[in-house]
């Protein structure tokens, strides 16, 4: 089986795109292009418009405006069936009537391949999910996961060009979501194929993919790496959005070598530039994330900040704390349990250099 | 006292839970019962029983006018179940899926002929057949036994859309099917429990049924029902037991079937 044609350049070209239905704009002007064998991930709220975003790129849905271009052609008014797409659906959508050799045998008929190669075919695909044995057994009979196998394994059997993914492990237990992140990121390696996977998982969304999109109001307001989204948010959705990071109020002091600095009350603190530029004595937001924070007893440098103790949470292996400072309320992550701190204490809190970033108002990010 | 009181309840109520099955069971079946008996009774005097006897049905078969209309309701059934099974299925996909302004006011609509008096659509389809100068016989009965069909084919149908999940239909589109296709090989596939029980209820009801033929038949065409009823004239022989027995058999056959394909599609659900 030849599958790994992992060639290099766009697979897919998204231009000027949008979809209304009645009065509500569930895809605005979004542009975006997904590289051969690449694993993006659209991450975003319900709501967001990245499943219809998943339908008009297989052609379940009719795009109002813009282009779809796939391997070089222009799809944007083919047929779904015309497009070397398929799609994992959210609640698997298999055949019950048909057993689980012709849920997968089916897009191989409908290309009317001879009979010995399907059932080759077929028997990779049930291999390639780990699923062999299966295959007189009917939808009804498997458990969640297992449809899910079979539907990804229907999915991939007609070697499409990209692999669309609608929350495929919404419905899954949490252990067994964790198992089939590794096994779905494992499969996209072994197949070579492009995934656009969505979902409202970040977790899923940083794990797996190779770039993500952070979806907001039918727009990405940000495209790039895990890391970027998580360490570098262009904009403060984004950082609330992906780790619930801390974002603190502060005024914009003027650059300095490889950073900003922005004061907060009393302390000044060295940030790195967002993506915005910032005029001295803006009002910004600045991206902090609890883990970067230090929590002690007496103040430690020039850059701390004191507040009292409000909230704690042990949840198992991390603890978070909710500290007020000045009526900003700061979480802090600790690793471990630590019982030397109560609610109603006053605490210092310290940040590395750096380790802030500013972020754009979201009105920016329109 | 109150554990006293609470006895006699209860043994009240114990008292109505074995009176009700029995007063159905003896209003409904006893009479089917003696009908079929009566079919086996050596007598030609109905009420007086004198032995086993199979000469009746033996009789039957050799009758031709009866052999006759037998051939007739089968026909007429097996028709205007086949032609309502693919009306009621196209309307119900098609109304299902259209977004009508009066939607709800259609799908009452099409339940029409279950509500209206037999005799009335009987009278309704007499007129419009004569209006149109339609000869009475086989063609008529199959278009009024066809339009009182519809609604049985057309409930079960409906209902099975309402469940299916469409996401399936997607699937195949998605998957390489044409919209033809794919209504053949997922759509259709899904809706055939339904279609089928659909059929066998319109079979039943149109193999049984005696108003509306008698209005819109011809003078040469006769129906199972027909000579049971016409017959009735002349008093209720053993022959017509035998009868009513046979056409019992293929109504219940009918009912059973349906209702096990209807709840087999249940269970994978």
């Amino acid at each position: 089986m030849d599958m790994a044609s992992t060639g290099s350049g766009e697979i897919l070209q998204v231009v000027g795109l949008s979809k209304s239905f009645g009065d509500t704009n569930v895809i605005r002007d979004l542009s975006f292009t997904v590289n051969r064998g690449e694993f993006l991930t659209v991450l975003g709220s319900s709501g967001c418009g990245k499943t219809t975003l998943l339908r008009l790129i297989s052609g379940l849905e009719e795009a109002d405006g813009g282009k779809i271009i796939l391997d070089g052609c222009d799809v944007t008014e083919k047929e779904p069936n015309l497009r070397p797409v398929n799609t994992v659906f959210q609640n698997y959508a298999l055949f019950p009537h048909l057993n689980v050799f012709d849920n997968i045998a089916y897009p191989l008929k409908i290309k009317k391949l001879p009979k010995d190669e399907i059932k080759n075919r077929v028997f990779e695909a049930l291999d390639l999910v780990q699923m062999s044995g299966y295959e007189r057994r009917y939808p009804a009979s498997l458990s969640g996961g297992q449809r899910q196998r079979i539907a990804i394994a229907r999915a991939v059997v007609s070697h499409p060009e990209i692999l669309l993914l609608d929350e495929p492990l919404g419905a899954l237990d949490l252990n067994l979501r964790r198992a089939m992140q590794t096994e779905l990121k494992n499969l996209q390696k072994q197949l070579g194929i492009t995934f656009i996977y969505i979902t409202h998982d970040q977790e899923e969304a940083l794990n797996m993919s190779d770039r993500v999109a952070v979806m907001k109001d039918g727009r990405f307001i940000q495209l790039g790496t895990p890391e970027d989204i998580y360490d570098r948010p262009d904009y403060a959705y984004v950082a609330r959005f992906v780790g619930e990071a801390n974002l603190l109020p502060g005024v914009y002091a003027g650059e300095t070598d490889g950073g900003a600095l922005v004061k907060f009350g009393d302390a000044t603190l060295r940030v790195r530039q967002g993506k915005m530029p910032h005029n001295l004595c803006d009002l910004v937001h600045v991206a902090l994330r609890g883990e970067k924070i230090t929590v002690s007893d007496k103040a430690t440098d020039e850059g701390s900040v004191c507040g009292t103790v409000e909230e704690l949470n042990f949840a198992g292996g991390v603890m978070r704390l909710t500290v007020n400072s000045d009526g900003v309320r700061i979480t802090a992550m600790r690793y471990g349990l630590d019982t030397s701190i109560r609610v109603g204490e006053q605490v210092w809190l310290t940040a590395p250099d750096l380790s802030g970033i500013i972020c754009g108002n979201d009105e920016d990010g329109k | 006292m109150k554990d006293n009181k609470l006895h006699i309840i209860r043994k009240k109520r114990g008292f109505f839970k074995v009176i009700y099955p029995i007063l159905m069971t003896v209003l409904t079946y006893l009479p089917i019962l003696m009908v079929v008996i009566y079919s086996f009774n050596g007598s030609r005097i109905s009420s007086v029983w004198s032995g086993f006897s199979l000469k009746w049905y033996s009789q039957l078969f050799r009758d031709d006018a009866i052999f006759e209309a037998l051939g007739n309701s089968l026909i007429l059934a097996l028709a205007s179940s086949l032609i309502a099974a693919v009306i009621a299925t196209s309307a119900a996909l098609f109304i299902g899926r259209a977004k009508l302004p009066f939607k709800w006011a259609v799908e009452k609509m099409s339940l029409a002929p279950l509500i209206i008096p037999e005799i009335i659509l009987g009278m309704v389809f007499l007129a419009f057949f004569s209006l149109l100068g339609l000869p009475f016989g086989m063609i008529s009965l199959i278009i009024a036994h066809t339009a009182f069909c519809i609604p049985y084919v057309y409930n079960q149908v409906k209902a099975r859309l309402e469940v299916m999940d469409n996401t399936a239909v997607e699937a195949a589109r998605d998957l390489g099917a044409s919209p033809m296709k794919a209504f053949l090989t997922v759509t259709l596939p899904m809706l055939m429990p339904a279609i089928v029980s659909g059929m066998f209820l319109s079979f039943a009801m149109s193999f049984d049924d005696v108003i509306i033929s008698i209005f819109v038949t011809g003078v040469d065409v006769n129906t199972l029902p027909i000579i049971v009823y016409t017959s009735l004239k002349t008093g209720v022989t053993p022959k017509i037991n035998a009868i009513c027995t046979l056409m019992l058999g293929v109504t219940v056959i009918c009912y059973v079937i349906a209702g096990i394909i209807g709840r087999k599609t249940k269970d994978k659900k």
